[in-house]
């Protein structure tokens, strides 16, 4: 999947290396930002301009407790795409439908301690989910579509689900003790075998080969993660430890 | 003789099972994938991390731009050679016509709009909001007139895109700075 994901980033550069970047007509020079002022958002192309108009909202007012990363909500309503061709003119309105043959990369699932649970205790579940771009056509252009992972959808099994905005990371790189809450921890109630599914959203932006901006488009694109399937234990008074305690005072139970 | 005969694995296996270590049910374990340290430890690193190189590379093209233009190479230590090189353009322009300036570039409300915590070499990593403040800076010509025009807005959104370079040592790079074409969220309104 990395792999894939470098020779499309590779693909894109190579589009967007030419005479001219791609994205030199929207971009300005730090000269002219103190001369003149940067132009607004602007995209031209030559014989076959795109035009963007519409307003962009501010960007979100933050993500809300927890998130981590990708944690803006998608700048919404996404403008509308006007493109000119010699003899007409049509207004399309890019929906999530029509980026119905783009479809992002499933991302994966993993639960800290893998593979089991114990009652009552924290169970630290955590996504993993890169940004990503893939190319296609759209609207009879060559076009390539961002896909950004901003939601993690969770259902744990045993009833309950929770929606992050975090895709979460290992009880490690969190810096805290094995067991502890994290933002996307899930305590289990009652020992048995349990289905853990992940369903990842993504926010897709689409950028033509004539134009330079990445757009928004509203909405998510929703796309199942593997399924964990795990045994919760009974809580027990004696928990097996990795290495003495003292040897590593951080190891579960310790 | 028939001891001799078990597999390693075999005796693995019945060392564990009689040790009650073997979970009864099977276990599906997420695909493998390859293992990467997260580049930020959090949002906070992810943010500091964002305002530090921005500071720097504003340091650097501010001073390009006060020393007439020349120098331009400089910013390769802050930038993507992409962006650089469109940089250029105006540091060319600075060259040719003898423009220099004064003052410095400032910034505020920098604000993380989504990274990636695992991206691969340069890649994307980034992307923040940010206000940029050009109210103190002045570009004069070689006769020391100031040619700045007069509607020129002294504060503006912008959008910044990251990269990141693990070697050589490169860290984060500006990728991109677009003018933001959404509504202003630096003037008070």
């Amino acid at each position: 999947m990395h792999r894939l994901l470098i020779a499309t980033i590779a693909m894109v550069l190579l589009v967007s290396v030419g005479s001219v970047p791609a994205w030199a007509d929207s971009s300005c020079t730090d000269l002219e930002r103190a001369t003149t002022g940067c132009p607004n958002i602007s995209v031209g192309n030559d014989g076959h301009e795109v035009t963007i108009g519409g307003e962009v909202d501010q960007p979100g007012t933050g993500g809300g407790p927890g998130s981590s990363s990708g944690a803006d909500p998608v700048p919404d309503p996404m403008p509308p795409l006007t493109v000119d061709r010699p003899g007409y003119t049509v207004t399309i309105p890019v929906t999530l439908s029509d980026l119905a043959r783009f479809r992002p990369n499933p991302g994966t699932d993993h639960m800290q301690p893998d593979g089991w649970m114990i009652v009552g205790l924290s169970t630290n579940f955590y996504a993993r989910a890169a940004q990503h771009v893939k190319t296609g056509a759209l609207l009879g252009e060559p076009a390539s579509v961002r896909f950004t992972p901003v939601r993690y959808a969770w259902t744990y099994g045993d009833g309950s689900s929770r929606t992050a905005s975090t895709p979460g990371s290992t009880w490690d790189a969190l810096g805290v003790h094995e067991f502890d809450a994290t933002a996307t921890s899930h305590i289990y109630r009652n020992p048995g075998r349990y289905l853990i599914d992940l369903t990842i959203g993504y926010a897709p932006e689409y950028r033509l080969a004539s134009g330079s901006e990445w757009i928004p488009v509203a909405g998510l694109v929703w796309v199942p993660a593997n399924r964990l399937v795990a045994v919760a234990a009974a809580g027990a008074k004696t928990v097996l430890v990795e290495d003495e305690c003292t040897v590593n005072p951080f190891g579960p139970g310790c | 003789m028939g001891f001799r005969m078990l597999h390693p694995a075999a005796t693995l296996l019945a060392i564990l099972l009689l040790a009650g270590c073997v979970p009864s049910e099977p276990v599906i374990s997420p695909p493998p994938e390859p293992h990467s340290t997260p580049i930020f430890a959090s949002d906070e690193d992810a943010l500091a991390a964002a305002t530090e190189a921005y500071a720097k590379y504003l340091a650097v093209s501010d001073q390009i731009l006060s020393d007439g233009g020349k120098g331009e190479e400089r910013l390769l230590t802050v930038a993507t050679r992409e962006w650089a090189e469109l940089q250029n353009e105006g540091f060319a322009e600075a060259r040719e016509k003898g423009w220099h300036s004064t003052g410095t570039t400032t910034f505020d409300s920098l604000r993380i709009e989504q990274y990636d915590s695992h991206a691969v070499q340069g890649a994307p990593i980034m992307r923040a909001y940010v206000c940029i403040d050009v109210s103190s800076v002045d570009v004069l010509d070689a006769r020391g007139v100031s040619v700045v025009s007069t509607d020129r807005p002294d504060r503006s959104p912008a959008e910044i895109a990251y990269s990141w370079f693990e070697k050589p040592n490169r860290g984060i790079l500006i990728a991109h700075i677009d003018p933001w074409g959404g509504r202003d969220f630096c003037t008070d309104s």
